[in-house]
């Protein structure tokens, strides 16, 4: 199957002083990166997931993926065509072929608009006003399983896992190639996670829809994604299949973030790998490997080489000195 | 658990709390029991609308103007926390009973250095004002704030999000109180600090003795760090038991079926999760019966018209439900 | 003070009266939009208005201005009262609308005049002044309740 996007070193930067304060202040570099050489690709018809913590980055990748953010360096192609260099009805037209589900479900719906105005927009913003709207709107709520008296109410009216559903409806109104899902649990109860989690699975097996998952809700992952990437302080550590991440995991991140999930088993055999200290800011951005400050393994040159991006089987790549060896956890 | 109450520093008996709205009068808890026995970690467990906040609220006796308790007592220390005033409430919190927010960001005063805040919050002590600080500084050690002596002087802002939950943590213990409150003090952190702060919560809850009351919503959380659960729904404590108890055999439908859905205690990989179907019910139109019984899998005939028993099925384990009820 | 000022200096009629009312009370409204404003367009649903490919046109008219316009309302229905308060404070003054066209103010200005002899011509002047002002505001938060769906009561 195709790539439907492919993302070659991606890298995003946000200026965080004026030009001025910073010649002033002697600052030769006022800009922080966000992200930093992010490369990955989703196929037609696979969910793709960004696992990382607060301040990975990982929200700043997605936004930059759907054309909100300026990019500094690296390509964005979507369906063969150049994200970065679109022009506004190029933009629109991209637009029309991804969607967004976001992650506060009720935040992220127009206050004063009702159900059925907001998941049939997508419609007359990109000129089909031709079609029945009301049946349209009823069309999508029974496709993410809402009846149709959802259509009368306000986002205020709804629980949260219905308005998880109405974002979802209004996601697929366009039948998209792409939906970028920022934490889609985020806010959700655990009965109701597995519901969204189960409808967005369908529709993906129904719709062949592919979708970019963003999350730091481990437990969910494996469950949902062909392919995943763990990001840490705006740069991939590792890539690869889910099952290969979930089953031998090689980068030290990726070991810690595993084993620091507790598990619902109060006799489980929790072999641990604590990290010290706590993720540093992007503003003093650690030399060498970003991850050597918390790092139980990091030696000499992790502090001053940034370690290459290795290949360590088939699309399984992490970017680390000394990867741990795969199904033996604890030692090198 | 006992059900004496000499064994524990809080004991929750049999209490209802309504609040009065436009639709009529929402029963938010009904006949809630709930026991913290000395010196063990007592976790609360339930989905958005269970009646944990409720729960809280009432203990610290700062339920909203429009809540009404018509029922039950709250034991703690040998005394019925309801009887209280609010003058003598004001001498138990933040003293014998302190509490922990779920965002620590709003409950420290972010134009106050924490210093002065953990000075000011020792104000019943007649100690000096350098023994004050002195005592900060060693509550900020204890919590792993590296270099405390320089940091009292800092700004809430100044902290990671992980250190400022640590300092809320220290603030709340500073009194050595007998019972910790802890609102989902982990769901704003990420993983790799969450397994930091059970951590913490669990070594600090050794060395000083106290009880902590758990709230979550976080099973693996709960199992990882508690002693007890209470299991609650739409306003009632439907179960409780040992940690291994209520992981191992719950014995209510709602427990098993909650533990069944959480996505980390399925390890085969599967496109369809396991789901609870239906929805919570109206706490305003309470059905009949057992609240549970449109959503349960061993729904019966008695079910519909009888509310089921407090009961214990085996030694400290207690559930109210039909189900093999004798 | 400035309404008085301007008025001394261009002359009473009514449509100082009027531009004098108009230049004092724009500023508050500016403010009132500029804040309301900038905090609807930081919320998410903005921003997923945006991804959609929703013009900067159509985000304001139906996304931003729905949101903006409740506290707008309020701020007019509860003005109505100021201004007409104003009218007759420089109309009481003489600096305001002259006869034969009616105020109030003029006619509290005539009571004034009488105050020596009977309190009755202010009285029923101020009457009306005092149930416009109270009518005002209870409109103004009746139509916001109007507007705003969370405080409508019917569901």
């Amino acid at each position: 199957m195709s790539n439907i996007l492919e993302v070659n070193n991606l890298r995003v930067r946000f200026r965080v002083m004026s030009a001025l304060k910073a010649r002033y202040k002697g600052v030769t570099d006022p800009f922080i990166d966000a992200v930093r050489d992010a490369s990955f690709s989703i196929k037609e018809a696979e969910t793709f997931t960004l696992v990382g913590e607060s301040g990975s980055g990982k929200s700043t990748l997605a936004l930059a993926v759907a054309g909100l953010l300026p990019t500094a360096e690296g390509t964005i192609n979507f369906a063969g065509k150049e994200v970065t260099t679109m022009d506004r009805s190029q933009m629109q037209e991209y637009r029309r072929n991804i969607s967004f589900i976001w992650q506060n479900p009720t935040g992220s719906l127009s206050p004063r608009q009702r159900v059925s105005a907001l998941i049939t927009e997508p419609y007359i913003v990109h000129g089909m006003r031709d079609r029945d709207l009301n049946a349209e709107a009823i069309r999508l709520l029974k496709m993410v399983g809402l009846s149709a008296h959802f259509a009368d109410r306000y986002p205020h009216q709804l629980s949260g896992g219905q308005a998880r559903r109405v974002g979802v409806a209004r996601a697929l109104a366009l039948n998209p190639k792409l939906i970028i899902a920022d934490e889609p649990t985020a806010g959700l109860d655990v009965s109701v996670q597995g519901e969204i989690l189960n409808l967005l699975n369908r529709l993906q097996d129904d719709l062949g829809v592919s979708i970019f998952v963003i999350t730091h809700n481990l437990n969910i992952v494996r469950h949902i994604s062909n392919r995943t990437a763990i990001m840490y302080l705006g740069r991939f550590a590792e890539q690869g299949f889910t099952d290969d991440i979930f089953e031998s995991p090689r980068h030290p991140y990726t070991l810690a973030l595993l084993s620091a999930n507790p598990k619902p088993n109060p006799d489980a055999d929790m072999e641990r790998i604590e990290l010290k200290g706590e993720v540093p800011g992007l503003m003093n951005r650690p030399s060498g490997c970003e991850f050597h400050t918390r790092c139980p393994f990091s030696a000499e040159n992790c502090t001053e080489v940034v370690p290459p991006q290795i290949d360590v089987s088939d699309q399984h790549t992490l970017t680390c000195h000394y990867p741990r060896q795969e199904n033996n956890t604890l030692s090198p | 658990m006992t059900q004496e109450t000499s064994e524990n520093v809080l004991s929750v008996r049999n209490l209802s709390v309504d609040y009065a709205t436009e639709r009529g009068s929402l029963s938010a808890l009904r006949h809630v029991n709930v026991d913290v026995p000395k010196g063990s970690i007592v976790g609360v467990v339930g989905e958005s609308g269970c009646g944990k906040s409720t729960l809280i609220s009432s203990i610290i006796r700062l339920l909203a103007d429009n809540a009404n308790t018509p029922n039950g007592t709250i034991d703690f220390e040998g005394r019925d926390l309801l009887s209280l005033s609010q003058d003598e409430m004001r001498g138990i919190r933040g003293n014998r009973m302190s509490i922990v927010f779920q965002d620590p960001m709003s409950t420290l005063n972010p134009v106050i250095s924490i210093g002065r805040q953990m000075i000011d919050i020792q104000h019943r002590s007649h100690k000096t004002k350098a023994e004050k600080r002195q005592r900060s500084i060693d509550m900020l050690t204890s919590v792993g704030i590296p270099d405390p002596t320089n940091r009292l002087d800092q700004f809430p802002h100044e902290f990671s999000g992980g250190m400022q939950q640590r300092i809320s943590i220290a603030m709340a213990l500073q009194a050595e109180p007998a019972l910790l409150i802890a609102d989902e003090p982990t769901t704003a952190l990420d993983a790799t600090l969450e397994v930091q702060i059970i951590h913490l919560l669990k070594s600090l809850q050794a060395d000083i003795g106290c009880s902590i009351l758990f709230i979550s919503h976080h099973l693996g959380v709960i199992a990882e760090l508690c002693d007890y659960v209470v299991v609650m729904y739409a306003g009632e404590v439907v179960e409780q038991g040992t940690v291994r108890d209520i992981f191992h055999h719950p014995a209510h439908p709602y427990t098993a079926m909650l533990l069944k859905c959480d996505p980390a205690s399925i390890s085969t990989k599967t496109r369809s999760l396991p789901t609870i179907k239906g929805e919570i019910p109206d706490l305003v139109t309470l059905p009949q019966g057992c609240v549970f019984k449109n959503r349960c899998d061993r729904v019966m005939q008695q079910c519909d018209s009888k509310v089921p028993m407090w009961r214990e099925v085996k030694n400290a384990h207690f559930v109210s439900c039909h189900w093999n009820a004798p | 003070m400035f309404a008085l000022a301007t008025v001394a200096l261009v002359g009473p009629s009514l449509t100082t009266v009027i531009a004098v009312i108009i230049v004092t009370s724009i500023p508050t409204y500016g403010r009132v939009v500029r804040t309301q404003t900038l905090t609807i367009k930081a919320s998410e649903f903005i921003l997923a208005e945006q991804v959609m490919g929703v013009s900067t046109f159509r985000i304001l008219s139906r996304h931003i201005l729905p949101n903006v316009i409740g506290p707008l309302i309020i701020l007019a229905s509860m003005d109505i009262p100021t201004v007409i308060a104003l009218e007759a404070g420089l109309s009481f003054l003489g600096m305001g609308v002259k006869p034969p066209t009616p105020s109030w103010g003029s006619i509290l200005n005539d009571g004034y005049t009488l105050i020596r002899n009977t309190p009755w011509p202010i009285i029923a002047g101020s009457i009306p002044l005092v149930l416009i002002t109270l009518g005002f505001t209870f409109l103004g938060e009746s139509l916001r309740d109007l507007i705003d769906p969370k405080l409508r009561k019917n569901f």
